[in-house]
């Protein structure tokens, strides 16, 4: 992964009730959600629909795409909850996040973990980096957004 | 390329496109001198910007056509056929030295001496053709071109995204105008800015839309080039230039109307000779037509050709697998042109390189399905073909119909919507059968689905009074109806649509996610897609289980031209294999042998259903021998006749008693008995194979039945007599499946003293596998006339 140099900009969030860091550059801008509309038959991890200015953001839920349930939210329907705003092949998707927290910086790549991680993080994370915060883990927004079924292998990204 | 030539290249192929027409109404009418003005224009324009850019072969061609153009406005010259011709060649050069810029290309050297020759006022006296009507004071044509600039597409959506943002602020501050005690003055200055953004909207959602023309404009000069390449006539004429639409739907159903026109030429329109005998004027028409119908764009295509032979469409999907033979016999004629949209079926009776053999339509529905539009095919036989497109007016911005489901607001294209019914108007009734609601509607009755249901949503708390619940009647892809029960409906909106996310795509029952003015996120139904969902079968589904069920149909009919044979007798000649009516003189007689063989320009063909009559005798009082030219896509034969009298619709079947052993079939039309010649025996007697005495003998497996149904026939029609396997004859052939694998081991069923082996791949055999494919009907009949010629 050349491509995530030693000084990567981290946002540092919470998720599922973990700590865990998205990488700056796949994050347009962080907001709190104003309406949710649910899209009946969609996946499970498809939390619905909102609005941002003219556009429609498709809601992910993470904790259902990581298959660790059902996660606290701030109002019912997920309105009011904060999101990361993430372009992904052309579409534009908002991640329900628990709380976000800080910005900083990578201090080396993303290092593969030897070890079982609960849910579909192994899939949906490119590896461990250190930080002034200490170890973080980085999600992979785009396993995410594809959700359980289209997971990609473990370890293919952080090789 | 600089910019300065690249300008050059955009400039020079929009107004080539746009002379497109103008070229062929002059070619009609050389004295329109509205047309010389502006083909007299371009070549002027062209001229000078060569100079500019620096292209000196260029600009020496434009200059001489300009010079010839110049002395016809003076008067010195007439516009005559020659002349027409050579303008069009030098308009043609200009275009692909224009390509071969674009492409960074050399364009090949030499050829402008003699284009800029033919050019030159011919040395015999040319009858003139300008009338003396003096030339139109004025038309719309001769208005100067607005002036354009060249923006890209991702500014103006960007722009457009803008605009879009505008307006859900203006919302946004509208509804805290209201709440809040404002001040009175701040009204005015904010309804001006509402009105500017409303206006704004409406230019920005203009600069999308383009004039049909563009795509128009080209189609005269194609339909002649394809014609004159044919040996047909044709003239196209167009309509509904003036009508608009998304630029990038413009080019997205350019290939597919050039693919459909090309086909109309092609297939379509008969030669002169056959269109003069079935009553027709000699010169085909097409027509273009253009028109909205509400937020749609119709495209209509319509030819006064042949027609689409649907006993032959039937013949052919059947071969192709398509369809098997007992489906075929229950289709009723819009099932039978929907297989024309099947991959891999052609009508053309010979693959051209104008149509191509079955690769098309396919493809053409595909993309225009892609965009939301459908197609639609009607064909009379004899009388000719209408295709529609139906595409929508733009990609983004569509009429709905905005619903309550549960508690939620959802979209339904208003295209889609037959009509709305309040359960209590009285009009409906609703019945449960078998656990499945139907909706009677008037006569009708429809499948009924809960939209709620299909959803799996609940509202908080459901309608307690079922009799107001609004009923929406649907159309769906396949062209059905069903009722969908809604919860609410809110009213009509236009409403900018943008692509759902794949996620939400992959559910089937979406086609895309809207905002609502005050930024709500709508869903837009997929009408199709809730159908399916609720158990209801569309399109390709339902029309094979209507065939399964389906009762016995009415009989298929084939054209025949019924002719007067040279003996007096009353015949029919399947249209099929009918290619066109020729004259001869005695002279292009020939005898070969005890054969007689016709000179028809280059062709050398087998004359036949003269037999032994003395030439004399079958020559008219004019000492003029008429002739059916017949092609079977390998073999031509002429055919001789007294008298061509008409083309009919005959029954099917008589066609297919003509394959029996001796006797061609006799059916009645029109009361009098007329004899059903069979083309194959024709071919098989006529053909330049060395005739025969001894039929050949061939040998098919008795317990195979797809050889036995399909090829049976074949390989009777080709000539062979059929044995079975276990008859101890000596046949010339075999025919056998191919069992795969290495080399065939000898027939172990009886002596054959060739074998054919069908193998059920597609695509080339393995080198020394001689085996054909079995849908290869070509390479079939082939096989089988060449072993008939060796044995």
């Amino acid at each position: 992964m050349s491509e995530l140099s030693n000084r990567e900009l981290l946002v540092v969030v919470t998720l599922a009730g973990r700590r865990i860091a998205l990488r700056s550059r796949d994050v347009q801008s962080v907001i709190s959600l104003e309406v949710m509309t649910p899209v009946p038959c969609a996946p499970p991890h498809v939390a619905g629909l909102s609005g941002l200015r003219s556009r429609v953001l498709t809601v992910i839920d993470g904790c259902r795409a990581l298959d660790l349930g059902e996660c606290s939210r701030g109002a019912p329907g997920g309105a009011g909850s904060p999101a990361a705003v993430v372009m992904h092949e052309g579409h534009a998707y908002a991640l329900l996040l628990d709380e976000i927290e800080d910005v900083t910086e990578a201090w080396n790549e993303p290092q593969p973990i030897n070890a079982q991680m609960e849910g579909n993080w192994a899939a949906m994370s490119h590896g461990l980096v250190e930080t002034a915060l200490g170890p973080l883990l980085v999600a992979d927004v785009g396993a995410l957004i594809a959700g359980p079924q289209a997971t990609l292998p473990p370890s293919v990204e952080a090789a | 390329m600089d910019e300065l030539l690249e300008d050059f290249v955009v400039e020079t192929r929009e107004m080539l496109e746009a002379l497109g027409g103008e070229l062929i109404s002059w070619e009609e009418n050389p004295g329109d001198r509205a047309r010389l003005d502006s083909i007299f224009r371009f070549v002027h324009t062209v001229k000078g910007n060569c100079g500019f850019v620096d292209l000196p072969r260029l600009e020496a061609l434009s200059h001489a056509a300009e010079d010839a153009l110049a002395d016809v406005r003076a008067g010195r010259r007439s516009a005559d056929a020659a002349l027409v011709s050579a303008v069009l060649a030098v308009v043609d050069r200009i275009g692909d030295m224009v390509d071969a810029i674009e492409a960074g290309e050399t364009f090949p050297e030499g050829g402008d001496e003699a284009l800029k020759a033919a050019l030159e006022p011919a040395a015999a006296p040319v009858v003139t053709l300008v009338p003396a009507t003096p030339p139109p004071i004025s038309g719309p044509r001769t208005a100067q071109p607005q002036r354009s600039i060249r923006i890209p597409v991702e500014l103006l959506d960007k722009v457009m995204s803008g605009v879009s943002d505008m307006v859900l602020a203006r919302n946004e501050l509208a509804r805290r105008l209201r709440e809040g005690a404002v001040e009175p003055q701040v009204h005015e200055p904010f309804e001006r800015l509402s009105a500017i953004i409303a206006e704004v909207r409406e230019a920005m959602t203009r600069t999308r839309m383009q004039r049909i023309e563009s795509l128009f404009s080209g189609l005269p000069r194609m339909v002649r080039d394809l014609a004159a390449e044919l040996g047909k006539q044709a003239h196209v004429d167009i309509a509904g230039n003036e009508v608009e639409l998304d630029r990038e739907m413009v080019e997205i159903i350019r290939d597919p109307l050039t693919h459909i026109v090309r086909n109309a030429i092609d297939h379509g329109i008969e030669h002169a000779p056959l269109r003069r005998l079935a009553g027709k004027a000699e010169i085909g028409r097409l027509s273009v037509s253009a028109r909205q119908s509400g937020n749609k764009i119709l495209i209509d295509i319509v030819d006064d050709g042949r027609g689409i032979d649907e006993t032959r469409l039937l013949e052919k999907a059947v071969i192709a697998g398509l369809v098997d033979e007992a489906q075929a016999a229950r289709m009723s004629r819009n099932e039978a042109f929907e297989l024309i949209f099947e991959p891999g079926l052609s009508t053309a009776e010979t693959v051209t390189a104008i149509s191509g053999r079955g690769v098309g339509m396919d493809v053409v529905r595909a993309n225009i399905e892609r965009i939301g539009g459908a197609i639609e095919i009607d064909s009379t036989p004899g009388l000719g073909t209408r295709m529609t497109l139906r595409v929508p007016l733009t990609l983004t911005i569509i009429p709905a119909v905005t619903v309550g489901i549960g508690n939620q607001r959802f979209a339904i294209p208003r295209s889609s919507v037959e009509e709305i019914i309040h359960l209590a108007d009285g009009t409906l009734e609703i019945d449960e059968v078998g656990g499945a609601m139907l909706a009677r509607i008037r006569e009708h009755r429809v499948p009924c689905l809960m939209a709620a249901q299909v959803l799996h949503v609940a509202a908080d708390e459901p309608l307690s009074d079922d009799a107001a619940r609004p009923v929406i009647v649907l159309r769906h892809a396949g062209g059905g109806h069903f009722a969908l029960i809604v919860d609410q409906v809110f009213g009509h909106e236009e409403l900018v649509i943008k692509p759902a996310a794949p996620a939400i795509i992959a559910t089937g029952l979406y086609a895309g996610t809207t905002l609502t003015d005050d930024g709500h996120p709508i869903l837009l139904l997929e009408v199709s897609g809730i159908a399916r969902a609720g158990g209801l079968r569309t399109d390709a589904l339902e029309r094979r289980d209507r065939l399964e069920e389906a009762p016995a149909q009415p009989r298929r009919t084939t054209s025949v031209l019924l002719f007067t044979g040279l003996d007096g007798i009353r015949r029919a000649m399947p249209m099929g294999v009918l290619d066109r009516l020729e004259e001869v003189g005695p002279e292009a007689i020939a005898m070969e042998g005890d054969r007689r063989l016709v000179v028809i320009r280059d062709c050398i063909l087998p004359l036949a259903g003269i037999e032994d009559m003395p030439l004399e005798a079958a020559l008219d009082g004019n000492g003029v021998l008429r002739l059916l030219r017949l092609a079977d896509g390998q073999n031509e034969i002429a055919y001789a006749v007294r008298e061509a009298l008409e083309i009919r619709e005959i029954d099917a079947d008589a066609i297919a008693a003509g394959g029996a052993e001796h006797e061609d079939a006799v059916v009645l039309v029109d009361g009098l008995a007329t004899q059903v010649v069979a083309p194959y025996r024709l071919f098989a007697r006529h053909s330049r194979t060395p005739s025969r005495i001894v039929r050949p003998v061939c040998r098919l497996p008795a317990d195979d039945a797809w050889i036995q149904n399909f090829v049976r026939p074949m390989v009777e029609a080709a000539g062979y007599r059929v044995v079975e396997t276990d008859t101890p004859d000596e046949a010339d052939l075999a025919i056998l499946p191919h069992d795969g694998g290495g080399a065939p081991a000898a027939p172990p069923h009886g002596p054959a003293r060739e074998v054919i082996r069908l193998r059920t791949e597609p695509g080339s055999p393995e080198p020394g596998d001689s085996s054909i494919y079995r849908y290869d009907q070509a390479a079939l009949m082939g096989a089988l006339r060449r072993h008939a010629g060796r044995a």
